[in-house]
């Protein structure tokens, strides 16, 4: 059986010379000897002639050290020891993340009474215990000194009373008020507005979202008369079907599909289920990365999709069919996929994230017949965290621009940056006589404010949300205000009462109503704290829909489809809307599909890029919809040549250092029709301008020369086979008589090997429901204080994540029939035999055959040090800085490593990281948050900040083995299994990493390890890694004979 | 982190005595021994005396009045029934009436006695090991003496110690005096054998300088043994900083009050843990709030010149600022509860006889060598249920297996 081929980038593929020279050499430039030496971390300037010279100061400084007494440090305790505090004993907090996009119940954990690690809330239906890379990253957020400190007046800091004083004034004296925020979910801070809209008759509230759902509102409110988002249930559809619908990435509520979606992916033996996901989409998506099948369309050709598997399904099940132009995408994929959606009655779902309230109709419509209504779609707890109606929005920009409103309340929202009428609301803004913003920062719209009364970082405040009905959970603040400060509901309710409050309080008037609504038995005061400690409180929800959609009248109203180039914007996994674009952790998380950090450019097909003799960086000009960029390009491999991707997210200009001048605004781009917002754009010119940006791509860094480190196999072939694709190598050993005889790695020794008599600690990585995310990439640099180098150093290759997401390219591994002239034998005639015969793409012949850039597969695997047996970085430390550990880890003792970087070129999986300098203290590295005494307080103190010169890597998260271990002796017991998480388990939403103890045979990680799935990556070699990956398995038909 | 402090920072100590370090460290084990046969004989007392150390001392004495009145008696003067509702809940006696009660209370100025959840039986030995120790009170001198004698003896072993350490090096230095003396007498004798040799002319002294010419250096070598020995010196020396940067041993700084462990700990006995809380939970023993002293100190001896500092922090809200004794590099863990509640070590393993201390030193040198010598002579408690289910199959596990031999020596149990 050939294995199949797998690369990273084109330039692997097609072997270019510039990919062979990048990857010639060890290392991919010099020694940074130079700049080693000058670094100004003594408080000298020095240069290469003047190391000898620091070498004597280093010399005679520690004589005088050596003869001096001691610092002088302190040990200061509390006046009074706050309830439960006790130094170095972490504290968690329930709380709830919403930034009017993405919505998470988290545990907030403290340490001295700082936030350092934000985590899922395993007691939320939502959260089930996962959260996504920017809800870990939100911690840091907090911490970003660039946050708006005062409260301001025209750029002049005044007092809360003086702005008080003066808002009230104009309030009470305006004659048309609007306040503006993003979806409201906290019934605390609707009960403020409604109050607020009693006390001022001429305000009205207007909502929207950042990346507008309204078009599902209007189609369900049309089919329905409901103007909400259902809950979807991935869990329960044996097929999917999604149209430009990045569930698993950045729609309505990512983690919580995820969490839904891996359930029917973890395939094993016992239970050998797997959904079918058919994805259609425009670009290559991190869904459509997961897609079992995968077909590409044209943004504008969206209706026509849809319309399309209407009819189809239609004439399937004897319905009704609509008048709609017969459109099909390569490979027949839309008949297919109508086939399977039927075949799965009751047990399918379509999904699509279109904002066109017709495509969204007739989606509706698909479900209606597909039975989904009550199985896979629930009407009962509907999502509340998309109530933005275009529409509204559209009427407020028309409303200033008449210079008819005399203030406008900015509820954290940043309009002038993140709508792609910016513009015009900028202008618009001119207009209105006075703008008080709440936002957080003084970003592009707080710095036209009139008055900035600027809100707490929700790790600041209290507060609730009712995210689904009947879904509620509380904000509780992990620590004091840090600048001057103040909850905007607090500010809303003085503005509306004269009275100051405290949003405690208000939230317990709030809940105390709830409390009474919930039927609870308990106490309000039990009740309400039961609540803040679990976080989350769900009352019992009921609620049908049946459809009422005018299907025939969405299909004549769907937008036509265009012939030209084509921009499509999507969100990121890493910036998402841009909120939180000065995070560098977020910067620097490397994108999962095309793994570039610190920017974006424009994705374009491999086919556009030929032809117009375009390499990734190269500058283009995009012109669309009135607006251009010079941008760079990136080739990107799951798109048409006549369609381009740009994130949106980036180009801030008031945002702070990270983010600022990072990348181009991509929302000014959006279609806006009648005030609807389509995240794309027709007739796009895209023009070489000559001009070059190196990007920050990690996805060529740490290669492994195509050594089958990746193993899959086909859901048909597992069924039959449950060992299928797991191709075990073999050492072919010379024997006596010169033959050869075939035997396992494991038998072939040069090493002693290592006897585990207590503790194994091990990982299982399903490759099959990691989805790619990288959550579990910002986990692990929050856990572990993992530095942020910044763009020039990702360039350089030293980015320093103890944890990468490898992404995979291949081509399908299906199967055709062939018809073939044969010769028979008896007769003497050529005969006609058809063949089943693999279309797999294995052999460097056939690669350049391909001219297919559109259907490709992907597969994600995480890696981290393997913490082998056989640890090769072990055998060549010169001064035993990296040992073995009885429970199995490889062990790196910072302060015993000299910094040979011997263990990192020995590393056959290319885990370990150097440290190429000071990021905590070289002002180089401004970008590294602890730099700064704030940034400084979100490090793990259980983990030891690196200095320059040593090497780091994954340790199992050592700091929690060990306190694990520590509880265990406590209670003097065997420590559960489960009960010691690493960082990235704990948040992985797919539940695709699970560690352990695979000593302890009711371990989890135990039965993964006997999964017939289970393999170890480069076994040849022998090294005995911890980590096991389990084959991935795709859901796909292969052609019968 | 190496180079991440800058050097004039690094903590240096230079007072390290090699030998005295021996000795320190035989005395010390010496110390160390009485005081685990001191504490584990203490753990064999009935439960009354844990409870009693454990509730009662903070604000009782058997024989002196503190927060409270003296205790020496008390079981003759009130009727078991009576003490157990009083301590049960001592304001529920007030409010009923009760004449002495009320007395007692308008007495010790309107202090309340906090109420102690203990059951029956638990009081009821408290009031037997109080019965006990009034009666060993009475009794003179005898077992009160006795008590204490562990520790007073151990002091004189270290007396002793570093006397004979003085001892030790006057018989060093007189015998090297006696040597060169001798050395003196040998050579002036000799001198003297020579003169009269060559006066007899039995010797030329000509060709004997001729030999002696073998030993005269040109100015190059000369230099050369000078850089040499010069050379050598600064290796020594810088051999010698380097493996004293960052110890502390003996650091005895002056505290913003003048904290006595020695009068809280060793005459009043109140536990460890009663100000030291975290050392039962976390990586940090933790040094107590104002508001753990003033647990005491709102009543006891208000007036004395340090502990009105304590009532100036307590009214200004203003945290004391202690001088911190133990500094370990952050790149090493240590973790209180591992050592002193799954281990059982007694604090004064590390922290040495803190409950003679008048004025807190760093004890032990807190280097990795003495961290890992414990470890290596130190065995596991293998009652522990947690070493009985991992390491069941563990051949390494038997009675009598240290700390070093589980892996209790690896990198990884203190560095990451």
């Amino acid at each position: 059986m050939d294995i199949k081929k797998y690369w990273k980038s084109y330039g692997e593929l097609e072997q270019t010379p510039e990919y062979l020279q990048e990857t010639a050499g060890e290392f991919s430039e010099e020694l940074p000897l130079e700049e080693v030496l000058t670094e100004n971390t003594l408080g000298l300037s020095a240069n290469r002639r003047d190391f000898l010279k620091v070498f004597g100061f280093s010399l005679s400084a520690a004589t005088l050290a050596a003869c001096t007494d001691a610092p002088v440090r302190k040990a200061i305790p509390f006046v009074e020891m706050p309830e439960q505090l006790s130094p170095s004993i972490a504290n968690y907090f329930a709380s709830s993340y919403f930034d009017g996009h993405e919505y998470a119940s988290v545990l907030v954990k403290t340490r001295e009474g700082r936030p350092i690690k934000v985590d899922g809330n395993n007691l939320s239906p939502i959260s089930k215990g996962a959260a996504s890379a920017r809800v870990q990253a939100s911690v840091l957020s907090l911490y970003d000194t660039q946050r708006a400190k005062d409260p301001m007046k025209k750029g002049q800091v005044i007092s809360w009373d003086e702005l008080d004083k003066e808002v009230m004034a104009l309030l009470a004296s305006a004659k048309s008020i609007r306040l503006v925020s993003h979806s409201i979910i906290s019934p605390t801070a609707q009960a403020a507005i409604t109050n607020f809209i009693g006390k001022y008759p001429t305000a009205r509230h207007i909502s929207y979202d950042t990346v507008s759902a309204s078009g599902i509102l209007e189609a369900n409110q049309a089919s329905f008369g409901k103007p909400l988002v259902p809950s979807y249930k991935f869990d329960a559809a044996d097929v999917i079907v999604g149209i430009n619908c990045d569930f698993l990435g950045n729609w309505i509520s990512p983690v919580e599909f995820t969490k839904d979606y891996s359930k029917n992916r973890r395939i094993s033996a016992e239970n050998p289920k797997l959904s079918r996901h058919i994805q259609f989409e425009s670009m290559l998506s991190l869904t459509g990365s997961n897609a079992d099948s995968r077909s590409v369309f044209k943004p504008t050709q969206e209706g026509l999709v849809v319309a399309n598997l209407y009819n189809k399904i239609a004439s399937l099940t004897g319905a009704a069919t609509v008048n709609a132009e017969a459109f099909e995408v390569a490979g027949k994929g839309i008949e297919a996929a109508a086939r399977e959606l039927v075949a799965a009655k009751g047990k399918a779902l379509v999904v699509s994230g279109s904002n066109d309230a017709n495509v969204q109709i007739l989606v509706n419509g698909i479900n209606q017949m597909l039975g989904s209504y009550g199985t896979t779609i629930d009407w009962s707890r509907p999502y509340l965290t998309r109530q933005g109606m275009d529409a509204s929005l559209q009427g407020l920009i028309d409303e200033m621009k008449a210079g008819q409103v005399d203030v406008v309340i900015l509820a954290d929202v940043n309009p002038i940056y993140e709508l792609p009428q910016g513009a015009a609301i900028k202008e618009a803004m001119a207009k209105v006589a006075t703008v008080v913003c709440f936002n957080g920062k003084v970003d592009e719209s707080a710095a036209l404010a009139t008055y900035h009364a600027p809100n707490h970082h929700y790790l600041e405040s209290w507060g609730d949300a009712q995210p689904k009905v009947g879904i509620y959970s509380l904000s509780q603040p992990a620590i004091s205000p840090i600048f001057n400060t103040r909850n905007w509901v607090e500010s809303l309710v003085k503005f509306t009462t004269g009275n100051a409050v405290d949003a405690y309080d208000l939230l317990r008037g709030t809940w105390s109503a709830l409390h009474r609504a919930s039927g609870s038995v308990m106490g309000f005061e039990a009740f309400w704290r039961s609540t803040l400690h679990n976080g989350v409180l769900e009352v019992s929800a009921s609620g049908t829909a049946s459809f009422a959609g005018n299907v025939a009248a969405a299909a004549s109203g769907l937008m036509k489809a265009s012939a030209g180039e084509e921009l499509f914007l999507y969100e990121k996994l890493s910036l998402g809307t841009g909120n939180q674009a000065n995070n560098p952790w977020l910067q620097e998380m490397p994108d999962p599909l095309t793994r570039c950090t610190w920017d974006n450019y424009l994705t374009i097909s491999k086919k556009f890029a030929d032809q117009q003799n375009l390499k990734d960086g190269d500058h283009v000009k995009v012109e669309a919809n009135g607006y251009s960029v010079e941008v760079p390009v990136l080739i990107l491999p799951g798109q048409m040549a006549n369609v381009f991707g740009l994130a949106v997210g980036y180009g801030r200009t008031a945002a702070g250092k990270a983010a600022d001048g990072v990348g181009v605004n991509a929302y000014p781009f959006a279609t806006v029709v009648g005030g609807k917002r389509h995240m794309m754009a027709a007739g796009v010119k895209v023009t070489k301008t000559g001009g070059f940006t190196q990007l920050a791509l990690t996805q060529t860094h740490h290669t492994i020369e195509g050594r089958d480190l990746v193993k899959e196999t086909t859901f048909e072939e597992y069924l039959k086979n449950k060992t299928a694709g797991n191709i075990r190598p073999h050492i072919a050993v010379r024997q006596e008589d010169g033959s050869f005889k075939k035997q396992a790695p494991a038998t072939i020794k040069i090493w002693e090997g290592h006897e585990y008599n207590g503790h194994k600690w091990a990982m299982a990585i399903d490759l099959n429901a990691c989805t790619g995310c990288g959550a579990c990439v910002v986990a692990c640099q929050a856990e572990n204080n993992v530095p942020v180098v910044g763009k020039d150093e990702v360039i350089r290759r030293r980015e320093m994540h103890w944890i990468r997401i490898d992404r995979y390219f291949s081509y399908d591994n299906g199967y055709a029939v062939e018809t073939k002239l044969e010769h028979n034998e008896e007769t003497h005639k050529a005969e006609k035999h058809q063949h089943v015969v693999k279309t797999g793409i294995t052999k460097e012949k056939d690669y350049a055959s391909i001219k297919d850039y559109e259907n490709i597969d992907v597969v994600f695997q995480p890696v981290m040090c393997m913490q082998c047996n056989n640890a090769p970085c072990e055998t060549v430390c010169p001064v035993l800085a990296t040992t073995h550990s009885e429970e199995g880890l490889n062990q790196m003792t910072y302060n015993r490593c000299v910094g040979t970087r011997y263990c990192a070129n020995n590393c056959p999986y290319k885990v370990r990281r150097f440290n190429w300098f000071n990021y905590f203290h070289n002002e180089k590295f401004y970008l590294n948050p602890s730099q700064t005494d704030l940034g400084k307080m979100v490090l793990n103190p259980d983990v030891t900040v690196r200095s320059r010169g040593v090497m780091e890597k994954c340790t199992f998260c050592v700091q929690r083995i060990q306190g694990g271990k520590l509880e265990a002796k406590r209670a003097g017991k065997r420590p559960e299994d489960g009960a010691i998480k690493t960082a990235c388990q704990q948040t992985c939403p797919a539940d695709a990493i699970v560690f352990g103890d695979v000593n302890d045979v009711n371990s989890e990680v135990h039965k993964l390890f006997k999964n017939e799935r289970s393999y170890a990556m480069l076994e040849e070699i022998n090294v005995q890694p911890s980590v096991n990956y389990l084959v991935k398995v795709r859901n796909r038909k292969s052609v019968q004979a | 982190m190496k180079n991440d402090i800058p050097l004039t920072e690094t903590p240096i100590c230079m007072n390290r005595k090699p030998l005295a370090k021996i000795f320190a460290s035989i005395t010390g084990l010496v110390l160390m021994a009485g005081a685990v046969m001191f504490g584990s004989s203490a753990q064999a007392q009935p439960d009354g005396k844990a409870i009693y150390e454990a509730n009662c001392v903070a604000c009782h004495k058997i024989d002196a009045d503190l927060v409270g009145p003296a205790l020496k008696g008390v079981t003759e003067r009130l009727d078991e029934a009576y003490l157990i509702k009083w301590i049960r809940n001592s304001q529920s006696v007030i409010n009923s009436g009760d004449k002495y009660a009320n007395d007692l209370y308008k007495k010790w100025n309107n202090v309340q006695m906090p109420a102690f959840d203990l059951s029956d039986d638990e009081i009821k030995a408290v009031l037997a090991h109080i019965k006990a120790e009034s009666a060993a009170a009475a009794a003179p001198a005898a077992s009160a003496a006795a008590g204490a004698s562990t520790g007073t003896t151990a002091v004189a072993a270290e007396e002793k110690g570093v006397l004979d350490n003085k001892v030790f090096l006057y018989t060093v230095i007189t015998l090297g005096a006696v040597i060169l003396l001798l050395l003196v007498f040998i050579q002036t004798r000799l001198k003297g054998v020579l003169d009269s040799k060559v006066s007899a002319g039995e010797v030329d002294l000509d060709k004997l300088e001729d030999r002696s010419v073998k030993f005269k250096l040109s100015p190059l070598q000369r230099l050369g043994l000078i850089m040499g020995s010069l050379a050598f010196g600064f290796v020594a020396f810088y051999a010698y900083a380097y493996n004293n940067i960052g110890m502390q041993q003996g650091y005895a700084p002056k505290q913003p009050i003048a904290f006595s462990h020695e009068l809280h700990a060793g005459q009043h006995q109140i536990a460890c843990t009663y100000c030291h809380t975290g050392a039962e939970r976390g990586k940090s023993a933790t040094i107590p709030s104002v508001n753990v002293c003033m647990n005491c100190h709102n009543q006891i001896k208000k007036d004395a010149p340090e502990i009105k500092k304590i009532w100036s922090a307590w009214e200004n809200k203003k945290p004391i600022e202690w001088i911190r004794i133990h500094n370990l590099p952050d790149f090493a863990y240590f973790n209180h509860a591992q050592h002193y509640k799954v281990a059982g070590i007694e604090c004064q393993k590390c922290h040495g006889p803190i409950q003679e201390m008048k004025v807190v030193a760093q004890h032990a040198p807190l280097t990795m060598g003495w961290c890992i010598d414990c470890h290596r002579e130190t065995k596991i408690d293998a009652n522990n249920g947690y070493y009985k289910a991992v390491h069941a199959k563990n051949p390494k596990f038997k009675d009598g297996v240290t700390i070093g031999q589980m892996g209790g020596l690896e990198c990884s149990k203190c560095h990451y």
